[in-house]
């Protein structure tokens, strides 16, 4: 195991009066509440327990490949729904302030014309380099809300290579980009850690598998379905991905790094095991409306290029948390 | 219903390609219309095969890196079974600016609309128009694709000889089954 996770992980285990009194009156595990207050601070740990009491606000993406997004939005307001742009995390995106039906379930979303997507999800996209003509993988692919963005931004013109190895959730991942009407794409059902390619894609996305500790609000489940062991074993994998990442990138294509999580063991020291043993990769601005990520965590000081990568907090940007790291491989 | 597993993608033999022509002759258009290039994906011991109209960018990749070997690839035509060739949404969606002038098709209103999208047949007083008996397109009234379906003149002993829409597949598969 890495010594710093094994520090703080120590360190966390240790929660104190405040983080456990916290645990208990909302839910959650110790140690998850010790992290908090030490990223946040407890004032503000308080705000984001309480956003996270609240519902996940519904968001959709516009495919314009396929409709103009005024049209879309006028057709969905005469059946009823109520919708508000929210351009700050992408210009197809938007609010869904009253369904009369489930919005997944209209005509509309039937046609292909939007994708049910979370705000700080669908922003991930517009971090990455999408070059016309060019080769892109998505390495964990389902269900297919940043695949199917990846093709209506390249205008289904660049080759999207999806991975994802869950069977069911290769359905899913299929299903979503023939409904959304894209063909130039490959799909693959393996386990992307057994992929040979090297030094290949013009663009890489790794929105790696996580505790899910950003959707708390969608499944509170995630308050205390993951001990520390759970977060070890992930944060491994997700350096295992990220490397495999690096490998199948060309000299100087980027690769964009997300976790739908607010562990720091998920996101900034991810990165910093990745920039101590890759002198040839460097952090750029994602250009996002993510907050700074954080350098310092329990007396440990991180690779300072990390504050360029982001973080969405849900008290903070109103949806799920998220990380956001844009890489590039030299040349 | 698609590949489970990754499986071989080869070209469509001259028997495959003559099932999925006779579709495209039976709805009334050209092959040419339906597609560019032909390919399958095989499934040892299923009863079907994938058909897709892979991008040259796409056959370029498989070859190169793949070694023919993936789950699902490129624009998908449909599925062939037991000598028969049955047409997937997308294709229903590429073939729908053809109607009605040169494909066989039929257009629902709305009430027809919603019973259609259910898998449920539509009939007469909510067909606005058709130009073929037989293996149709179906759309609404603004143009939009709905799925394939089979229209048929049927006796009742109710209603006497009336119209009727049996669906094949509609775009409400992608609720009930796309997962």
């Amino acid at each position: 195991m890495d010594d710093k996770i094994r520090i703080v992980l120590e360190r966390a285990r240790n929660a104190s009066y405040t983080a456990r009194k916290l645990a208990e009156k909302y839910g959650y595990l110790p140690y998850m509440i010790e992290r908090y207050i030490e990223m946040l601070g407890q004032d503000n740990v308080i705000d984001l327990l309480e956003a996270n009491e609240s519902p996940l606000p519904e968001t959709i993406r516009c495919n314009d490949y396929l409709i103009d997004c005024n049209e879309l939005k006028t057709r969905l307001e005469e059946k009823g729904f109520r919708l508000t742009p929210i351009p700050q995390f992408s210009r197809y995106g938007y609010r869904v302030d009253h369904a009369p039906i489930s919005i997944g379930a209209t005509h509309e979303y039937l046609q292909g014309y939007y994708y049910v997507q979370g705000a700080s999800s669908m922003s991930i996209v517009h971090a990455m380099d999408l070059p016309v003509p060019g080769v892109i993988i998505d390495m964990a692919a389902a269900p297919g809300g940043k695949s199917t963005q990846i093709l209506q931004m390249t205008r289904d013109k660049s080759l999207l290579i999806a991975v994802e190895k869950n069977p069911r959730r290769i359905k899913s991942l299929r299903s979503n980009i023939q409904r959304m009407r894209f063909s130039n794409y490959i799909l693959l059902r393996k386990d992307n850690l057994s992929l040979g390619f090297s030094n290949l894609f013009d663009s890489v996305l790794l929105d790696a598998p996580s505790t899910g500790e950003g959707i708390i609000r969608k499944d509170p489940r995630r308050k205390k379905s993951r001990d520390i062991l759970d977060l070890i074993k992930i944060h491994e994998l997700q350096v295992k991905m990220l490397k495999k990442a690096i490998e199948f990138a060309k000299p100087g294509a980027s690769i964009v790094y997300a976790a739908c999580s607010l562990a720091a063991e998920e996101g900034e020291f991810v990165i910093n095991r990745i920039l101590e043993e890759y002198p040839e990769i460097e952090i750029e601005p994602h250009g996002l409306i993510a907050s700074q990520a954080i350098t310092e965590y329990f007396g440990l000081i991180l690779d300072d290029r990390i504050k360029n990568c982001g973080r969405y907090w849900p008290h903070i940007h109103g949806y799920e948390g998220f990380f956001v790291c844009k890489l590039r491989k030299k040349k | 219903m698609q590949a489970k597993k990754e499986k071989m993608i080869r070209k469509a033999s001259s028997l495959e390609k003559g099932l999925i022509d006779e579709f495209c002759v039976s709805i009334g258009v050209e092959p040419s219309r339906c597609y560019s290039r032909l390919y399958v994906l095989d499934i040892p011991g299923a009863p079907f095969k994938d058909v897709f109209d892979p991008s040259p960018s796409v056959l370029s990749f498989l070859k190169n890196h793949l070694g023919w070997n993936a789950y699902s690839i490129g624009f998908y035509l449909g599925i062939l079974s037991k000598n028969k060739f049955e047409p997937s949404l997308p294709l229903a969606h590429k073939l729908a600016r053809f109607c009605p002038e040169k494909i066989k098709c039929v257009t629902l209103n709305s009430e027809g609309e919603k019973y259609f999208l259910y898998g449920r047949p539509v009939f007469g007083e909510n067909i606005v128009e058709y130009n073929s008996l037989g293996p149709v397109l179906v759309e609404n009234t603004l143009r939009e694709a709905l799925g394939w379906g089979i229209l048929v003149l049927e006796d009742n002993t109710k209603y006497g000889r009336r119209l009727v829409l049996r669906p094949v597949k509609d775009l409400g598969w992608y609720l009930r089954k796309g997962g």
